[in-house]
């Protein structure tokens, strides 16, 4: 009896163990199938299918007029599937001298554990000749051909740094193509294949393909041939004075279209290995400078919209002017003498813009830095935009108030600058510079058109014929004479700003940064162009190196744009 | 009524259900284990038509087995003994190698004999007959090491193969006899310590293959193991953990038809049902396992004589053992060591050798009386 009684609290003692272990299972069964679960379903779909991208041809990029800055070639691309492929060193040896690339490179592609490998990417015809030569010779299998897309900008360098760059796999890196990328990419076709363990594709087994979307086409509003015109006119100044660099801006100022935006030095974007840091840039849009006295027209709206001055207001202006420990003095050395408001301007007498300065005090400045936009982006549709900065209101030195009024202590991009002067030319209604006026879908169809954007009016339309008046007359009698346009009138301002210091407080000696701004035609604005030079040699003035090519870029254009002469 | 209930004191119904479902259960995953792609280059149905065959060789063995009366046996020890060393010796002689271990005998070409499933069966009968014809209480010195000495001949044959999962089997078998005989806690010590100097002396010495060690140790550290080593317990629990809670459906096992999953039929079987079935399906199995192991404890529980509980108690050691360190090997709780699931795994002398178990238990009970 004690026996059996033993034996059954020894099987109790074995249903335990069971019981235990069970319940140990089937926690670790819990944990795997349903905690972990969607960690091995991801595991497990990673694993068994492969993606295979179908790219979609890349949009075209036009001019208003429909030319063709951008478009896409189909092009040939070479890959293999290394698991056919059944003597990849002897396959490498015959491909090394067709793709004129390493035989261990093409070696190393060929033994890749995977299904799907590129050996040579939009390549020229010739080439594609050669290697199907090769195969259909000596009968290889696992290398393929597909079609790609790829990037040709038929105008070489001709707006590159508005149009940009894309890189190998047809995505923007810069310029519009990159801020249109989404636009202009179009959605890539897939092929979702099973694979085997062994990574070979199942026949018949695809999941699911969707056909490529191919981009949209981009209209923009560069003008080719103003574009053309204002890339020859800055290259020529900024050779013949030995200029580091250059931008132009020819926009609407009625609408904000940016007919042209050039800048020295520039590349051609069909040849990459040409390309570096230095030329890449649009400078127009991502550099900050000091604008210099082009900032007087914004000041002195602000004079005359506040009531404080009028043209014919009388200043007598000593040849200098001290604030603080410093001397302010005008850029050409003259007696003591009397000013009027508008001689200030026309003349860009930084004396007499000091005085200004300090009639309006820092609040009003502030005020119309704000309205005139310096204080933001102008929002333009590009990517990589600076934002130019100027001390706020508490930080605000006597020096500020003295230099601000004149272009000093202030930083800001060109186009914000060249936006601010766009504001007077239509009347103190700002508008938004920007590229984009329609998208057109596959069929010509308009997916989507810029909307023009009229802000809020910033300064009374009076202030503004005023302010044109004196920025004709700083053409016609002033520092801008060298603006002028035949037969038609032009009204403008020079500016001849000394470079900051890199890094060190104060100004550069003999670096100067020569521009102009100007409004043609004057009295009826349609186009706002402004030129700045960096560091010219030999003459440093706005007047004279920057004013030159406005006259030559405003002439072609208006001309060109049938705007009839006066 | 009065005929079922007739045949249900005689015949434990319940288990045979439980069995023959569970051969049905084992029969499908094999089925579906083994239409991988790239595997039909043969006969797509050759592993279901072994497997199907081996089903009905060891039914009529359920029907022979449970009809004869087990207490014959117990007179036969030394018989049964040598033939359990003769057929292990044999299978070093003549055996086929596959996977580095012979353990095979060719039977014709369609069927293959692996010695060591048997050798189980006829383990747990031998060692049970040693221990109720001792006439002692089981608790001396000399009791211990004579059941050592009884196990340990036929455990060097098969871990000579070498087959280290049945060898790991006879063990479990020896443990759990011991537990039901009545061996005092202080053997069970003594056995942990011998088994601890083995294993260390084993691992010192290098006796193990280092695939082995890898093997045994991933499961600890899965991040450290070579990629190797760990394949086989990744795929398995991206197979299982993607099943979800109900499957992919039957025959649509993504990662067992892709070959992903290795050892898909015979010893990762539990992957494929976790992934094709989900945890509903895996729940299932483990749930027939568990009525089974209990019918098989209820029948240790009503045998006659010590003769046949202990015979109980050493089949359902085995099968726990078994199931545990299967199921466990696939989810990462257990070592990988090559232990086929009992009626599911893919394997022909496996599933009659449980099935002729099934008809020991039936044996046993249906003379719980006499």
């Amino acid at each position: 009896m004690g026996r059996i009684r033993s034996i059954e609290r020894r099987l109790s003692f074995l249903l335990a163990i069971i019981i235990i272990s069970l319940a140990g299972v089937s926690g670790r069964l819990i944990f795997v199938q349903a905690i972990s679960a969607e960690k091995y379903d991801r595991l497990a779909e990673k694993q068994r299918l492969r993606i295979i991208e179908l790219p979609p041809k890349r949009g075209a990029i036009l001019d208003r007029n429909g030319n063709e800055l951008a478009v896409s070639v189909m092009m040939d691309t070479v890959y293999a599937t290394p698991y056919l492929i059944k003597n990849p060193e002897g396959v490498a040896k015959k491909l090394a001298p067709i793709l004129k690339m390493d035989e261990w490179k093409i070696l190393n592609n060929l033994t890749k554990q995977a299904g799907f490998t590129y050996l040579v990417r939009k390549t020229d015809s010739e080439t594609i000749r050669q290697i199907k030569k090769l195969i259909k010779d000596e009968g290889i299998k696992g290398i393929d051909f597909i079609k790609e897309s790829k990037r040709y900008y038929p105008n070489s360098s001709i707006g590159s740094h508005v149009l940009g760059l894309l890189d190998m796999d047809n995505r923007g890196l810069g310029g519009l193509e990159l801020y249109y990328n989404d636009l202009l990419y179009g959605k890539p076709g897939k092929i979702i294949a099973e694979r085997d363990a062994h990574g070979r594709p199942i026949p018949r087994s695809i999941q699911s393909s969707y056909r490529p979307v191919d981009g949209a086409n981009i209209c923009i509003s560069i003008d080719r041939e103003i574009q053309y015109k204002a890339e020859v006119e800055l290259k020529t100044a900024v050779n013949k004075y030995k200029a580091r660099s250059g931008s132009v801006i020819v926009m609407n100022p009625r609408n904000g279209e940016i007919y042209a935006m050039a800048n020295v030095p520039y590349y051609n974007p069909n040849k990459r290995g040409t390309i570096n840091n230095n030329n890449l840039r649009n400078r127009a849009i991502t550099d900050l400078y000091e604008p210099g006295s082009t900032m007087k027209a914004v000041i002195a709206c602000a004079a005359l919209e506040e009531g404080l001055c009028t043209p014919s207001k009388s200043f007598y202006l000593e040849p200098t002017v001290k604030i603080g420990n410093k001397r302010i003095k005008d850029a050409h050395a003259r007696p003591a003498k009397n000013f009027t408001f508008s001689e200030i301007v026309q003349e860009s007498s930084n004396v007499g813009m000091v005085k200004v300065g300090l009639l309006l005090g820092k609040g009003i400045i502030i005020k119309y830095l704000e309205r005139f936009g310096f204080t933001e982006k102008s929002g333009v549709d590009f990517p990589g935009e600076a934002l130019g900065r100027y001390p706020k209101a508490e930080n605000w030195s006597q020096m500020s108030l003295a230099n601000i009024p004149f272009g000093q202590g202030i930083n800001t991009t060109q186009l914000v600058m060249t936006n601010a002067i766009a504001t007077i030319a239509n009347d103190g209604v700002p508008v938004k510079p920007h590229f984009l006026i329609k998208t057109t879908g596959k069929r010509g169809r308009v997916v989507k058109s810029a909307t023009i954007l009229h802000e809020k009016r910033v300064v009374s339309a009076q202030t503004c014929a005023e302010m044109k008046h004196i920025l004709e007359k700083a053409v016609l009698e002033g520092t801008g004479e060298q603006a002028k346009v035949l037969g038609y009138r032009v009204g403008g301002k020079t500016g001849t700003a000394q470079k900051v210091k890199v890094n060190e407080r104060g100004y550069e000696k003999d670096k100067y940064i020569a521009s102009f701004i100007g409004i043609a035609p004057i009295q009826d604005p349609q186009l706002v162009i402004s030129v700045v030079i960096d560091e010219p040699q030999e003459s440093i003035y706005g007047g004279s190196v920057a004013a030159p090519v406005f006259s030559k870029i405003a002439e072609f254009s208006l001309r060109y744009l049938k705007i009839p002469p006066e | 009524m009065d005929l079922l209930s007739s045949i249900n004191r005689r015949v434990d119904l319940m288990m045979v259900i439980v069995a023959l479902l569970l051969c049905a259960y084992g029969v499908i995953m094999v089925f579906s284990a083994t239409q991988s792609l790239h595997l039909s280059s043969g006969d797509p149905y050759l592993h279901l038509k072994k497997q199907v065959v081996s089903l009905f060789i060891g039914v009529i063995a359920i029907v022979i087995i449970s009809i004869s009366n087990y207490n014959r046996w117990k007179n036969h020890l030394i018989s049964i003994y040598l033939l359990n060393i003769s057929i292990l010796a044999l299978v070093l002689l003549i055996g086929k190698t596959v996977n580095g271990a012979k353990s095979w005998i060719e039977l014709g070409t369609f069927f293959q004999f692996q010695p060591s499933e048997l050798s189980k069966l006829l383990l747990i009968v031998t060692l049970a007959s040693f221990f109720a014809s001792r006439k002692t209480q089981l608790n001396s010195i000399q009791d211990l090491v004579l059941a050592l000495v009884h196990v340990s001949l036929p455990l060097l044959l098969v871990l000579a193969q070498p087959d280290l999962g049945t060898g790991l089997c006879f063990i479990a078998i020896l443990l759990g006899m011991m537990l039901i005989a009545g061996f005092p806690a202080r053997h069970f010590a003594i056995i942990f310590l011998i088994g601890i100097i083995i294993g260390f002396s084993a691992f010192h010495f290098q006796l193990l293959e280092p695939h082995q060690v890898e093997r045994l140790t991933v499961f600890i550290n899965p991040n450290n193991a070579p990629r190797d080593a760990i394949y086989n317990l990744v795929q398995s629990k991206i197979a299982i953990g993607s099943g979800q809670f109900s499957g992919k459906g039957l025959f649509s096992g993504t990662q067992a038809k892709l070959q992903f999953l290795p050892e898909r039929h015979t010893d990762f079987i539990f992957s494929v049902v976790g992934e094709e079935l989900g945890f509903l399906g895996a729940s299932f199995l483990l749930l027939l396992f568990f009525i089974l192991i209990m019918r098989g404890l209820r029948t240790a529980a009503y045998a006659k004589n010590l003769f046949g509980t202990l015979l109980v108690a050493g089949i359902v050691s085995l099968w726990i053992f078994q199931i545990m360190i299967n199921v466990g090997m696939t989810i990462g709780l257990m070592p990988i060591t090559g232990i086929p699931l009992p009626f599911i795994s893919y394997g022909n002398s496996s599933l009659i050798t449980h099935l002729a178990a099934i008809g020991i238990l039936l044996s046993v009970y249906a003379r719980r009386f006499v």
